[in-house]
């Protein structure tokens, strides 16, 4: 599965949860649901507007896992 | 027309059937027994049977306008594709058909007790029909609605 890690980017760029949401102009809710792993899909939108306001590429956030690992 | 709005008129039709249905039942047919066709030996003697028979046919009708009514709570909490909407529109499908196969049985059992009159069996023909078309309706929907319930997840869960 993948998996977005925005924490370590989170703590690179000393920005909260919050400020992100904010940016990128979703909820918290949706956030949570990204790190937690359960978004069925991320639109090109939406990870260009991630990207934009953490300042990475999406090699940066995004990461496989195998499913029994996850 | 705002998803309240909608309810709101939908809950307002289903009460009115409602009402129409029980004054049918505790009003028009004990009438039509009491003063208006059962009037000679013969119809008194199958007006029970008859009223009876058309009360059972009734029960699956009020307990379709009860999950319309749950159907329209779900719409105005904007929860229109739901997979409990879908789920009650089956179970009216199925209230719907098997009315349909009891009053057909029913008109036979009646026709061949000689307490039926073969406009009357004509006529329950012409319900039967409508009842099984509002099952093959309401479950054809029933197939839509889990259909869209499923895309409505799926969206909410694409950020």
């Amino acid at each position: 599965m993948i998996v977005i890690n925005i924490d370590v980017m989170l703590a690179k760029r000393k920005m909260s949860v919050t400020e992100l949401s904010e940016r990128v102009g979703i909820t918290m809710a949706n956030i949570s649901i990204l790190k937690n792993g359960k978004a069925k899909a991320v639109k090109m939108d939406t990870l260009d507007k991630i990207c934009r306001a953490l300042d990475c590429q999406p090699g940066d956030i995004l990461e496989w896992r195998p499913d029994n690992l996850s | 027309m705002s998803h309240n709005s909608l309810s709101k008129i939908l809950k307002a039709v289903t009460v009115i059937t409602a009402l129409i249905g029980l004054a049918v039942c505790f009003v028009v047919i004990p009438f039509a027994g009491k003063f208006g066709y059962f009037v000679d030996e013969t119809g008194r003697n199958i007006f029970l049977p008859w009223a009876v028979f058309l009360w059972i046919a009734a029960v699956p009708c009020f307990l379709a306008l009860i999950l319309c009514w749950k159907i329209c709570s779900e719409i105005s909490m904007d929860n229109s594709f739901s997979d409990g909407n879908a789920v009650r529109l089956k179970y009216i499908a199925i209230l719907a058909l098997a009315d349909s196969i009891y009053v057909f049985i029913g008109n036979l059992v009646l026709l061949f007790l000689h307490m039926n009159y073969l406009a009357e069996a004509v006529l329950l023909l012409v319900v039967v029909f409508v009842g099984i078309a509002i099952s093959l309706i309401a479950l054809t929907l029933s197939r839509l609605v889990s259909k869209a319930a499923d895309m409505k997840k799926e969206n909410e869960l694409t950020i």
